[in-house]
């Protein structure tokens, strides 16, 4: 009988006690790590894993910066690999789950070193579209995008696509939609939990925002391709070339 | 039949506290601040997680490059085992209590290695276990998993394993099933499920690939007789829906109970002596994910134990829900050896299971399974028996 005392108490005591929230539900034993991924993301790379603990705390962080939040499963220690050219941190995969109708989607995702989207790869998916939206011609539409830029694409709780917001097949749009929301959750959580790693290594100014700049292609630009013989070069396709400003918002006027 | 009782009672406590209490117990949504410190093992679990800042402070310590991208977390789990044969019950039980150690080591130039590292303390109470346990109520530390995987020996194509691993073969590799209720064909179709050795490794364009030589004892590592295995396994790559591999295995594994059974189906079994196995085998396993969170999985063994031809099959069905905290699966399995004519030729033994499994959060699981034995091999009245057996685990990792 006292045996039997003894083990609800330790029962007892443990489901009280506090909570980790560094453990995966499954043993170690089963982690892959995306090095195929990594490779195709970043080929001819080198790329170096830093463990990072997605606590609650970090959990409601998500949640202020974005509509929805991470799934509690979505806790725990996770990797960041920082991908690096020459000892030069050039960005960053990170595999992020998000929960569908289909089941667990993971998508393996690559971003530069100021975390906007570079590319992605679907690590599971059951969606029998998946081929469609791994095409170039829905990727492309989210490369280069910034977190703000992305959380335009979505409605107002994220729940689907803003109208116009992508060029999708109109069955695709809940897929669509929860590929954006993970990718802003890779990016929100990356910023969070990896801090340091990822200021160290911004090419843009921390207060830095981009604009595009939609006329390229000013008379002034075009003297200057002239006076240098190039100006009637047909090599590059004028219409795919875009240009973008930096802003340092902590360097602006106050008037 | 009182320890399994007083399991379930358990498992409805915290299954019903969860889900009806206002302040669940489990509180997975509850912020750091909300959660009480609780003494010890609040304590434990930091030190476990984040270690001691003060020692942390330098990144040349020792402390500090030990901590460095490791993954530290205990795992405790009880098992309770109830079987039914032939108008006999009783209860059994097994408490694991272990450490699940992962941590990769990175210089200027990357990642160039992964350690992993399960010592788990394992106590039978009145439940047969493999060889390597003395009784049914002994207690063994298990080396689960524990090896270091090279990876920057050549490139993701080519990695190099030494330690204790998975044997490379069948579904098994790709799914990792330690520490669950559900298993796949290891202990019953090789007779070694992890085993001291070398592999190579590595994932190709589309095929990734396992191939390992070890030395066919299981847990403890010794040179006795001589075992050995060589296993391997090459697959399409895991990340589709639809997964094929195939497997080959050939040894002579340290399995006295293995060879128990061949030596039953002998009419003269006087010339098979020690505690080898020869084995052999072939395999082509499959994994089907469906649209919906189902998955389908089947494995097919031909080969031979010394000169006795041997098919062993498993078919398996898994539902999930779309959060995958809980799972539902039926497995199926088929056991088939040909004997010698004056014992009845090809024999075979089936089973069938229905198991579940809830993960509320990271920390706790849940798991229940119940195997009833379908079809029996006829070589003596004894082995006729229809058996069943109900299985419930509960988990918890910090």
């Amino acid at each position: 009988m006292m045996k039997r005392i003894l083990v609800v108490k330790l029962m007892t005591l443990l489901t009280v006690s506090g909570i980790s929230q560094s453990v995966q539900a499954q043993a170690y034993c089963a982690l892959r790590d995306p090095v195929r991924q990594i490779g195709e993301l970043f080929p001819g790379h080198a790329y170096v894993s830093h463990v990072g603990v997605v606590t609650t705390e970090v959990r409601k962080e998500v949640g202020a910066r974005l509509p929805f939040t991470l799934h509690f499963n979505e806790l725990g220690s996770h990797t960041l690999y920082a991908v690096a050219k020459d000892s030069t941190t050039v960005g960053y995969v990170h595999v992020r789950p998000e929960i569908t109708r289909w089941g667990i989607m993971e998508i393996t995702w690559s971003l530069d070193a100021d975390l906007r989207v570079r590319d992605f790869a679907f690590q599971r998916c059951r969606n029998r579209r998946r081929a469609i939206l791994e095409s170039d011609d829905f990727k492309q539409q989210l490369r280069g995008k910034s977190f703000d830029e992305l959380l335009k694409l979505l409605n107002g709780n994220g729940s689907n696509l803003r109208a116009n917001g992508l060029n999708v097949d109109s069955q695709d749009t809940e897929f669509a939609a929860a590929i954006v929301r993970c990718a802003l959750k890779t990016i929100a959580v990356t910023g969070i939990v990896w801090d340091d790693e990822v200021k160290t290594a911004m090419v843009l100014p921390a207060n830095g925002e981009l604009e595009q700049v939609a006329d390229v292609y000013i008379p002034a630009v075009e003297q200057a391709l002239e006076r240098m013989f190039i100006a009637d070069n047909e090599d590059i396709d004028r219409k795919s070339v875009k240009v973008f400003r930096v802003v340092d918002s902590s360097k602006k006027k106050d008037s | 039949m009182s320890r399994f009782t007083f399991l379930i009672l358990a498992a409805l406590f915290f299954a019903c506290s969860s889900l009806l209490a206002e302040q669940p117990v489990f509180p997975w949504n509850r912020t750091p601040e909300e959660q009480a410190d609780s003494g010890l093992l609040k304590r434990v679990d930091d030190w476990l997680t984040y270690g001691d800042p003060d020692r942390l402070a330098d990144p040349d310590s020792t402390a500090s490059r030990f901590r460095n991208n490791l993954r530290m977390t205990v795992d405790l789990a009880g098992r309770g085992i109830v079987p039914h044969k032939g108008g006999n019950s009783g209860s059994g039980s097994v408490a694991f209590i272990g450490l699940d150690v992962h941590k990769v080591f990175s210089d200027d130039h990357g990642d160039f290695a992964t350690l992993i590292a399960q010592p788990y303390l394992t106590k039978l109470n009145s439940v047969k276990g493999p060889h390597f346990f003395e009784g049914n109520n002994d207690w063994e530390l298990v080396n689960r998993i524990m090896n270091i995987n090279f990876t920057r020996v050549f490139d993701e194509r080519m990695n190099i394993k030494v330690g204790h691993f998975e044997v490379p073969y069948g579904l098994e590799q790709p799914l990792n099933t330690n520490g669950t209720l559900r298993d796949m064909t290891h202990p019953r179709n090789l007779g070694v499920k992890a085993d001291w050795g070398v592999t190579l490794n590595g994932q190709l364009t589309d095929y990734e690939y396992e191939v390992g030589v070890s030395r066919g004892t299981g847990n403890e590592f010794f040179d006795s007789e001589d075992p050995y295995v060589m296993a391997g396994r090459f697959g399409t790559k895991h990340i589709e829906n639809f997964i094929v591999g195939v497997s080959f295995l050939k040894g002579s594994i340290w399995n006295p109970g293995a060879l128990g059974g061949y030596k039953r189906g002998l009419v003269d079994a006087s010339a098979v002596i020690g505690n080898v196995i020869d084995r052999e085998r072939y395999g082509l396993d499959l994994q089907y994910h469906f649209e919906r969170p189902i998955s389908l999985l089947a494995e097919f063994n031909w080969g031979k134990d010394f000169d006795r031809d041997v098919f062993n099959t498993l078919l398996e069905l898994d539902f999930y829900n779309p959060s995958k905290s809980t799972m539902w699966f039926t497995q199926w399995n088929y056991y088939s050896e040909q004997y010698d004519a004056d014992l009845g030729g090809w024999e075979a033994q089936i089973d069938g299971s229905l198991g579940w499994r809830w993960t509320p959060n990271n920390n706790w699981a849940l798991s229940m399974m119940y195997v009833q034995d379908v079809s029996a091999k006829k070589l003596d009245n004894a082995s006729t028996r229809l058996g069943s057996k109900f299985i419930a685990q509960l988990r918890y990792r910090f």
